[in-house]
C-alpha cells in the first residue's frame, strides 16, 4: 500500500514511558515510518503515560506507538490506558514495541493494545497497520452494502436518493426505480432514527435464530425509507407502534477468515 | 383472445405423505383431471408444472416438471416449470389459460404439486424462508406467520377488531375442512380451542395458521368445445391476472386490491358479482384484511361479516369453502390449482357436504406467494364464471 492511495496522511505518536534509555528501536520505527510518509511525532525519552495520551489527543493521532525495552511494558500500558479513558480516547490504537515476552502478549491484548512487535518486525508492517487505520474499512455485512463507518457504534445504513423525484431508497441501488433512470442517483447516509410502523414477537424462528425473535418495519427518519429489520434491545411489554427506534449495528457472525460480518437492528430509543 | 375453458380438476389429500415423492403425489390427479375433462390424453399439447421447493428438499433442482410428466407417461409435449413459490400453482394455470387463450395450444394441463414435509421441520421452514430476498429479507430470519400479524395488527387497530373475530375466521374455515375429503384437518375446532392453542406470533395461533403439508392438484385447461363435449357445466376462465410487488412507490392500493380489480375488470364483472371465493388464507385471520382489499365489504366491515356467517358455505358470500389453506393445507406450488378446482366443484354441484345450496356462477381466487419489500411477492387472481 502506498501513502499516496489513502484518503489523508496518517499521523502517529512514538514513545518511550518511564525510565527506559533505550531509544535506538523508537528512532529506527519512527524513521522508517517517516519513510513510507507517516507523519510522526516522537515524545523523547522518559516521559509520563499523561504527557503521552495528552499528547495523543491533541495531536489527533491514529495510533500510539510505546517502545519498551525495560520489562515494564505491562504497566506502563495499564497506566496509558487509563490515561486515554480519562481523556475519552480509548478508541486510539496503542502499539507496543521492543522486548516483550510472548507470555506477556494476551493480557497486553486484554488490556487492549492492537499490535505487539517484538524485535525483527519490518517497519513495512507496522506502516501497513497504520495505514489501514485512516482507510474506510469495507465492512462485510449480512446484506451486502448496507452499512459503512469506523466503527460498528459509528455506523450508518447507506442508501440510494434520486434527485430528480426526492426518494430514498434502502437497500443502496444502481438505479431510481420510480424514474427507471440511473442518471440521477446517489448513495446517502440515512438516518439512524426512525419510527417503528409495525413490529411482531414470534414464538417461533427460522434455523439460526432464537426465541422470542422480533422483528418489524422502521421508517428513517428525514423522509427515509422503510424497511424490515430484526429489533434488539426491547422489553416486549412496551412495544408500541409509532414509537422512536435507533439504529443499532452488532457482528453477526464471522465469516471462514474470522473477520467479523456486521449487521443491522433497531432498538428503542 | 379467445375464451378458454377449466376442463377436469383433480386433488389428492392433502397431508403428510412421507411416502410419497413429487411425482407420486402428481400422478392420480393429473389422472384423475385427465379422466374428468373426457379428452383423450394425447392431445394434451403442452404441461406447466409449479412447485416451489423441491430443489432444496427433495433435491430435485431442474427439470421437476419433466421427472413429474414421465412418471405420468406424457411425454414429448413443451413441458414448463413454474416457481412462483406459494402462488406456483396459480402461475401454472395462467400460464396454461395464456396457452390456450392465445391459440398457442388447444388443450394446456397445469399442475401444481409440494412436499413440505421432509422429516425434519426446521429444514421445511427454512425452505419457505426462501421466498423472499436471501440477501436483504432472508437475512432477517423472515417467518410468513410474522410478515402476516404485522400486516394485520393495523387493521385490528384501526377498525378494533377482537381476537375472537380472528379465531371465528378460523373456526369457520375448520368447519368447511371437517366437509372436505380432501382436508388435511378433517376435525371442527371451537372458537375457544383455537384461542388456547399455542400462540405463533401474537394475534396468531396455532389453528390459526396453515400447517406444512403435500400434495398436489390438477386442472386442464381447453376450448369451449371441449367444454361443452365434457358433459358437466362449462367453466369459462374470466380472467387470469398475475400481479407482482411494487417499488417504485407509484401505486397507492395494495398488491390484493390491484391486482383483483384489474381482474375484475378483465372479466366484466365487479367484486358485488361474486359468488365463491378461495382466498390465501395463509393464517386464518388474514381473510378479513383480504375481503376489504378484494372488495366483499366496505372499508371496516369484514369483522362484522365474520360475525354474520356471510362467509360460510351457506352463507351469502362463501369463503374458503374447501377449509382454506387454514384447514385443508398449503402444499405450496399446488395450493392455487386447488382454489380452482373447489371453485369448479361448487358450480358444477359437486362439493359433498360444503356444496352451497345454490352452485354459483361467478367465482374467484386470490393466491399469494413470497415476499418483498413489504409487499406479497406475486398475487395470482382467476376469476371463474360459470355457462
Amino acid at each position: 500500500m502506498d501513502v499516496k492511495t489513502l484518503p489523508r496522511r496518517p499521523r502517529v505518536l512514538v514513545g518511550k514511558i518511564g525510565l527506559d534509555g533505550h531509544n535506538r528501536g523508537a528512532y529506527v520505527v519512527a524513521h522508517g515510518l517517516r519513510q513510507y510518509g507517516v507523519e510522526v511525532i516522537y515524545t523523547g525519552l522518559r516521559q509520563t503515560p499523561a504527557t503521552v495520551a495528552r499528547a495523543a489527543v491533541q495531536e489527533d493521532v491514529d495510533a500510539i506507538g510505546i517502545s519498551s525495552m525495560v520489562g515494564a511494558h505491562v504497566s506502563i500500558v495499564r497506566k496509558l490506558r487509563k490515561e486515554l479513558e480519562k481523556l475519552n480516547a480509548v478508541d486510539i490504537p496503542i502499539t507496543i514495541g521492543g522486548i516483550i515476552p510472548n507470555e506477556d502478549f494476551d493480557e497486553l491484548k486484554a488490556l487492549g493494545v492492537a499490535r505487539i512487535y517484538p524485535p525483527g518486525t519490518e517497519v513495512k508492517e507496522i506502516a501497513d497497520f497504520v495505514f489501514s487505520l485512516v482507510v474506510e474499512k469495507e465492512w462485510k455485512c449480512a446484506v451486502p452494502g448496507t452499512l459503512k463507518g469506523r466503527s460498528l457504534e459509528q455506523m450508518h445504513l447507506v442508501g440510494t436518493t434520486c434527485s430528480k423525484c426526492s426518494r430514498t431508497y434502502f437497500p443502496k441501488r444502481r438505479n431510481c426505480p420510480f424514474c427507471l433512470d440511473d442518471a440521477h442517483v446517489q448513495e446517502v447516509e440515512l438516518s439512524r432514527t426512525g419510527k417503528l410502523q409495525s413490529f411482531v414477537v414470534t414464538k417461533a424462528a427460522p434455523p439460526g435464530y432464537s426465541v422470542p425473535h422480533a422483528q418489524g418495519y422502521v421508517t428513517l427518519g428525514d423522509g427515509g425509507p422503510t424497511l424490515f429489520t430484526l429489533l434488539t434491545d426491547y422489553d416486549e411489554s412496551s412495544l408500541a407502534t409509532g414509537q422512536s427506534m435507533e439504529l443499532k449495528c452488532v457482528e453477526v457472525r464471522r465469516d471462514e477468515n474470522d473477520e467479523p460480518i456486521v449487521g443491522y437492528r433497531f432498538k428503542p430509543a | 383472445m379467445r375464451d378458454s375453458y377449466v376442463l377436469g380438476v383433480a386433488m389428492s389429500n392433502f397431508g403428510k405423505h412421507l411416502d410419497k415423492g413429487l411425482k407420486d403425489l402428481a400422478y392420480d390427479p393429473i389422472w384423475e383431471a385427465a379422466r374428468d375433462s373426457k379428452i383423450d390424453p394425447h392431445d394434451i399439447d403442452i404441461a406447466f408444472v409449479g412447485n416451489a421447493y423441491g430443489g432444496i428438499l427433495q433435491g430435485q433442482e431442474s427439470v421437476r416438471g419433466q421427472v413429474i410428466m414421465r412418471e405420468a407417461g406424457i411425454t414429448g409435449i413443451p413441458i414448463i416449470n413454474v416457481e412462483n413459490a406459494c402462488a406456483s400453482g396459480s402461475t401454472a394455470f395462467y400460464l396454461a389459460h395464456r396457452a390456450v387463450a392465445s391459440g398457442q395450444a388447444e388443450l394446456a394441463l397445469a399442475v401444481g404439486v409440494e412436499k413440505l414435509f421432509c422429516g425434519d421441520t426446521p429444514t421445511s421452514l427454512k425452505a419457505l424462508s426462501t421466498s423472499t430476498d436471501v440477501g436483504i429479507e432472508g437475512q432477517m430470519g423472515m417467518l410468513f406467520a410474522g410478515i402476516y400479524a404485522m400486516r394485520f395488527r393495523g387493521y385490528m387497530q384501526k377498525y378494533g377488531v377482537t381476537k375472537e373475530q380472528l379465531a371465528r375466521v378460523a373456526a369457520k374455515n375448520h368447519l368447511h375442512g371437517s366437509l372436505n375429503p380432501h382436508s388435511q384437518y378433517r376435525k371442527p375446532y371451537t372458537v375457544e380451542e383455537i384461542l388456547e392453542s399455542r400462540t405463533i406470533a401474537d394475534p396468531i395461533t396455532l389453528l390459526m395458521t396453515c400447517p406444512l403439508g403435500d400434495g398436489a392438484a390438477v386442472a386442464l385447461i381447453g376450448t369451449k368445445e371441449m367444454a361443452q363435449r365434457m358433459g358437466k357445466r362449462p367453466v369459462k376462465v374470466g380472467s387470469s391476472v398475475l400481479g407482482s410487488f411494487d417499488i417504485s412507490g407509484r401505486e397507492t392500493l395494495s398488491i390484493a386490491a390491484r391486482t383483483s380489480q384489474k381482474a375484475y375488470a378483465e372479466a366484466g364483472v365487479t367484486a358485488g358479482d361474486i359468488q365463491v371465493a378461495e382466498i390465501h388464507d395463509a393464517v386464518a385471520p388474514i381473510e378479513l384484511y383480504l375481503y376489504e382489499e378484494l372488495g366483499f365489504c366496505e372499508p371496516g366491515g369484514s369483522a362484522r361479516m365474520i360475525d354474520e356467517g356471510a362467509t360460510r358455505f351457506d352463507g351469502r358470500l362463501p369463503v374458503n369453502t374447501s377449509g382454506g389453506l387454514t384447514a385443508k393445507g398449503h402444499p405450496a406450488g399446488a395450493t392455487g390449482l386447488a382454489q380452482v378446482a373447489e371453485i369448479a366443484w361448487q358450480m358444477r354441484g359437486e362439493a359433498g357436504g360444503r356444496q352451497m345450496p345454490t352452485p354459483p356462477n361467478v367465482g374467484m381466487t386470490e393466491n399469494g406467494g413470497g415476499n418483498m419489500a413489504g409487499e406479497t411477492a406475486v398475487v395470482a387472481v382467476n376469476i371463474l364464471t360459470g355457462e
